[in-house]
């Protein structure tokens, strides 16, 4: 397997946001997602700031659509998965579940060493 | 509904897009309105939605550099450099105390230059609004006693090297209404004068030749100030009557706004009148001339110089001395209107210069040390791919606009301080009533603005392409890098020298400032009322007489005047008559030119002028007994004589009036406290009458508490006289020395200028050099120095570069100060008192400049320090 990029852990999240979202993963929609589904109160400079570096590195694209009223006239930028970005959330989840074999993760407390 | 953010929300909106671009913001912008709407929606209370909005917005700029840096699509076809720009304004209004630091220092060293263009500009640059000014010239024997109305023709027409001459003569023009009166300086002029100078009147006429016959000649032009403020610019006045000194005159012309007079203080203009027998027919007449094409100066002096010899043996029958000839100069009229303001101004914008190095070497420390702490953003760019260029380019486009701004504002502060200073600048400067910055004044501000970044810009520049990861390393260095910065000591090297040339031209100015407050005048105007008295129209001069003799009388006898006496001109007034002395048998040449003045009994008393030998002029000095004279002590010694003397008949005049030597007193300085007193006597106003008399009266205590008391005296005798020039005498003084108290308060000026950048320069080096050495001192502690040590070796390292700096300013001083020689009263250039104060006054600042970082030195925490890195 030719080499993915490694995600952070925000990262991570982030792209899995995108992908959950399809044609609907904007910063606040990716925002919100996360809120709700992690509990944590994400700054959207952060979301952007994730979205800018992953777009850098070739694993999102982003399009541009003309906003509405609701924006103020703004622009929204869109953002989908491109083939790099599969691969590295590939690759994430097969690191994880090699790593995560052998441990239940119920049971963490176990391994908790003197 | 239509709900949108507060104004909070939409202040920091504003603050995002102006720290970012509109255009890389406006995603998030978007996404944060649309979610503020979405919440509102739901019912969430506005306050709390529009906290959460100004939260999330300012929040997002902690990630700004990667949501809206290179890299993404921003930026949609903007250059390089309007991105440049942008990314400079962004990065200012971030730091934005250094960004203040360095708008202030640049708008403070670039004000003070405006300012001081902006009357270098009026007084000597401005052409002055004549036609081809540049041929007319000021014919000026030193002697006006040698010049008359018919001199003046006789030489028009026997001169061969201007195209036209016109005579003129001081005026003084008392414009009366029924309740008040207004005296106004002003000339009689021949009637070409205007034609001559080639301006052209705003309303009505300029004079004819036809102006110059018997009541034709009682016609008036007037300057466009005055007919504004007096007349309110009433177009109906050409044409009208004006009662001047109660004589009807009719105003034939308005003076375009702007004219300059032939004489500074000029505002009202008459013919010459060649039929009347004026004081101008006998003496006190100069002329300006229009030179010819192709004639030098020197010829049309030499020409002239012949005439007046010729004028003086063909006409008079007498003969003019070496001496009296050397005196007749022809000179530029623009020499004389700008008054030697060169000279005065040369050394001020010198000065300023300085100001603005000092604030160059400033700006150069800050955002070396700025650029020091960003050696490591500096060096990301370099490892992402920027070449020195870019960086380059970078730091000068920030330069670039703070130099607009700090140039912006220093043309604000240059405003500022001429409005400051308008109120004195006519008194000591000609050409300064109506000065206003103009568009040279702007282009001056722009160049100098691009010349002060070049300068402060030009060592970070050099600096910033040299920064490399290497640099960023040692940067924490940790053997402490002393003396790691030299660059930026040896700029305050430069600071300090630069301010040693500032300090010591102040103190130089001021001590000859004080020593000419130290003068002797000669008489004591403590307690002294003066004024000059004007009688209602139509009074006589039998009528005049009598009159003055009635006001003396009832001066001296009003309660708390001590004495009370006339002067026909008081010192430090303008105006002067002379004549001639010598012992009875010496030949003409041995005659001492003297200043005359005429005097009632208790004049001396009145001014507390001291008598030497003899007698004052008393009430036995009457018209019909021999004519008495005092002299002041020059007059005894140019005649070779002592108090022996007294008794002593001399000849007094071409005509040898035989006068009796009756007293001698103390030297008086007559024009200014700069001039030493000439020789001159005194006669009684009995003996030789003068229309013109100043009062002096001398009252117990504050003369300006008894004003009253003198003006009721006054209008006890006649309620209709009027007082001119009255006030206390001690004022008239300060007038004169007004020109070295605005240069002293100007040279103080921007020495404080100079101190205070000096001393912040100074500062700023010792605390960053703190910083930096701060793991060596740390070690230094832990192995044992103690705080003091400590602190110590911080001051000795920051007085090190301010000790250099002074020896250097000192050496540089010893050879600029000769500059001073022609402003200096008593003083040395290279007086020993400035030579040891300056480097004193700059010890002192460099001491309390380094005290602040070597205290800090002492808490710092060695265990802390160590554990940082």
């Amino acid at each position: 397997m030719p080499d993915a990029p490694l995600l952070g852990s925000f990262e991570q999240i982030v792209l899995l946001a995108v992908a959950r979202l399809g044609a609907d993963a904007y910063g606040m929609r990716v925002r919100r997602d996360l809120s709700e589904r992690t509990g944590r109160d994400v700054n959207i400079g952060a979301v952007y700031a994730t979205l800018s570096r992953m777009e850098a590195k070739g694993l999102v694209g982003v399009a541009e659509s003309a906003g509405g009223s609701d924006r103020g006239g703004r622009m929204r930028k869109t953002y989908h998965l491109l083939p790099a970005g599969v691969a590295a959330l590939r690759s994430a989840h097969r690191t994880a579940a090699a790593m995560w074999d052998g441990i239940d993760p119920d049971r963490l407390e176990e391994y908790v060493g003197g | 509904m239509a709900d949108h953010p507060g104004p909070f929300g939409r202040a920091a909106a504003w603050w995002v897009e102006f720290v970012c671009g509109r255009r890389a913001a406006e995603a998030i912008l978007g996404d944060l309105e649309e979610e503020y709407r979405a919440r509102r929606r739901a019912g969430r209370p506005r306050s709390e939605v529009e906290a959460w909005y100004v939260r999330q917005a300012i929040g997002a700029l902690r990630h700004r550099s990667e949501w809206s840096g290179t890299g993404t699509t921003g930026g949609g076809g903007m250059d390089g450099w309007t991105m440049d720009l942008r990314y400079a304004a962004r990065g200012l209004a971030r730091r934005w105390t250094l960004a203040l630091g360095v708008v202030l220092t640049l708008a403070l060293g670039i004000g003070v230059n405006v300012a001081l263009f902006t009357v270098v500009d009026a007084v000597v640059l401005e052409d002055l609004p004549y036609r081809d000014a540049d041929e007319l010239v000021r014919v000026w024997p030193e002697n006006l006693f040698y010049t008359n109305r018919e001199q003046t023709r006789w030489t028009a027409e026997q001169q061969t090297v201007f195209a036209e001459m016109a005579g003129w003569g001081r005026r003084s023009y008392t414009f009366e209404t029924d309740t008040e009166a207004e005296e106004i300086r002003g000339g009689t002029v021949e009637w070409n004068h205007f034609r001559m100078l080639g301006v052209d009147p705003y309303l009505g006429r300029t004079f004819r030749e036809s102006d110059t016959r018997g009541t034709a000649s009682d016609i008036l032009i007037v300057s466009f100030d005055l007919w504004q403020r007096r007349w309110g610019g009433d177009p109906s006045l050409v044409g009208r009557d004006v009662i001047v000194s109660g004589v009807p005159m009719t105003v034939v012309g308005i003076l375009p706004a702007g004219h300059q007079p032939t004489e500074e203080d000029w505002e009202a203009w008459s013919p010459i009148n060649l039929d009347a027998d004026h004081w101008h027919a006998h003496n006190a007449m100069a002329f300006n001339g229009r030179t010819r094409a192709g004639v030098s100066l020197e010829q049309a002096q030499a020409e002239m110089r012949t005439l007046f010899a010729r004028y003086e043996v063909e006409v008079r029958g007498g003969e003019l001395t070496d001496e009296e000839v050397a005196a007749i100069t022809v000179i530029p009229l623009r020499t004389f209107l700008t008054g030697g303001a060169d000279r005065l101004l040369l050394p001020a914008l010198l000065a300023v210069g300085l100001v603005l190095l000092i604030a160059c070497a400033n700006l150069s420390n800050l955002l070396l040390a700025h650029g020091r702490a960003r050696a490591k953003e500096m060096a990301v760019r370099r490892a992402i791919g920027a070449g020195s260029t870019r960086i380059t380019r970078l730091v000068l486009t920030e330069g670039m606009l703070l130099g607009v701004i700090g140039g912006a504002v220093g043309i604000l502060v240059g405003a500022g301080l001429l409005v400051a200073f308008r109120g004195s600048l006519p008194e000591v400067l000609p050409r300064t009533r109506s000065i206003a910055m103009d568009p040279s004044v702007l282009a001056f501000a722009t160049g100098l603005t691009t010349v002060a970044i070049l300068i402060a810009w030009a060592v970070p520049v050099a600096r910033s392409g040299r920064v490399g990861p290497a640099d960023v390393l040692r940067a924490t260095d940790p053997s402490g890098a002393r003396g790691g910065f030299p660059t930026a000591r040896l700029l305050v090297v430069g600071q300090i020298a630069l301010t040693v040339l500032l300090v010591g031209a102040a103190t130089l100015t001021l001590r000859s400032y004080a020593s000419l407050l130290g003068e002797d005048s000669g008489f004591r105007p403590e307690s002294v009322v003066s004024f000059r008295p004007r009688f209602p129209s139509g009074t006589g001069s039998e009528e005049q007489v009598e009159l003055h003799g009635r006001m003396l009388d009832a001066l001296r006898t009003t309660p708390g005047v001590v004495a009370a006496g006339t002067v026909s001109i008081m010192p430090m007034h303008s105006g002067g008559a002379y004549s001639s002395l010598r012992r009875p048998g010496d030949d003409d040449d041995e005659r001492t030119t003297v200043s005359m003045r005429t005097v009632t009994p208790g004049y001396f008393e009145a001014m507390g002028i001291g008598l030497a030998a003899g007698r004052f002029i008393t009430i036995d000095d009457r018209a019909e007994s021999e004519l008495s004279m005092v002299v002041n002590r020059t007059v005894l010694r140019e005649l070779g004589f002592d108090e022996r003397a007294i008794g002593r008949e001399l000849a007094l005049g071409g005509g040898g009036t035989p006068v009796r030597l009756v007293g001698v007193v103390d030297d008086v300085r007559q024009t200014s406290l700069a001039e030493a007193a000439m020789p001159e006597i005194y006669l009684s106003v009995e003996q030789l009458a003068s229309r013109r008399r100043h009062y002096a009266v001398r009252v117990e205590g504050d003369p300006a508490a008894s004003l009253d008391r003198v003006a009721a005296a006054v209008a006890s005798v006649d309620p209709a006289i009027a007082l001119f020039d009255f006030g206390p005498l001690e004022q008239a003084i300060g007038r004169s020395v007004a020109r070295p108290r605005f240069f002293m308060r100007l040279l103080g000026f921007f020495g404080l200028t100079a101190i205070a950048l000096g001393a912040v320069g100074v500062w700023g080096v010792t605390a960053h050099g703190v910083r930096r050495a701060r793991r060596a001192l740390g070690v230094r502690l832990a192995l044992g120095a103690s705080q003091l040590d400590v602190a110590r070796r911080v001051a000795i390292e920051g007085l090190a570069p301010v000790a250099a700096g002074t020896l250097i300013g000192l050496g540089a001083f010893w050879f600029v100060a000769r500059l001073f020689d022609g402003f200096l009263h008593a003083v040395d250039p290279h007086d020993p008192v400035t030579l040891a104060v300056t480097p004193l006054v700059l010890f002192a600042i460099g001491i309390l400049s380094v005290l602040g970082p070597a205290l800090r030195s002492r808490r710092l925490e060695p265990a802390r320090i160590l554990r940082e890195d």
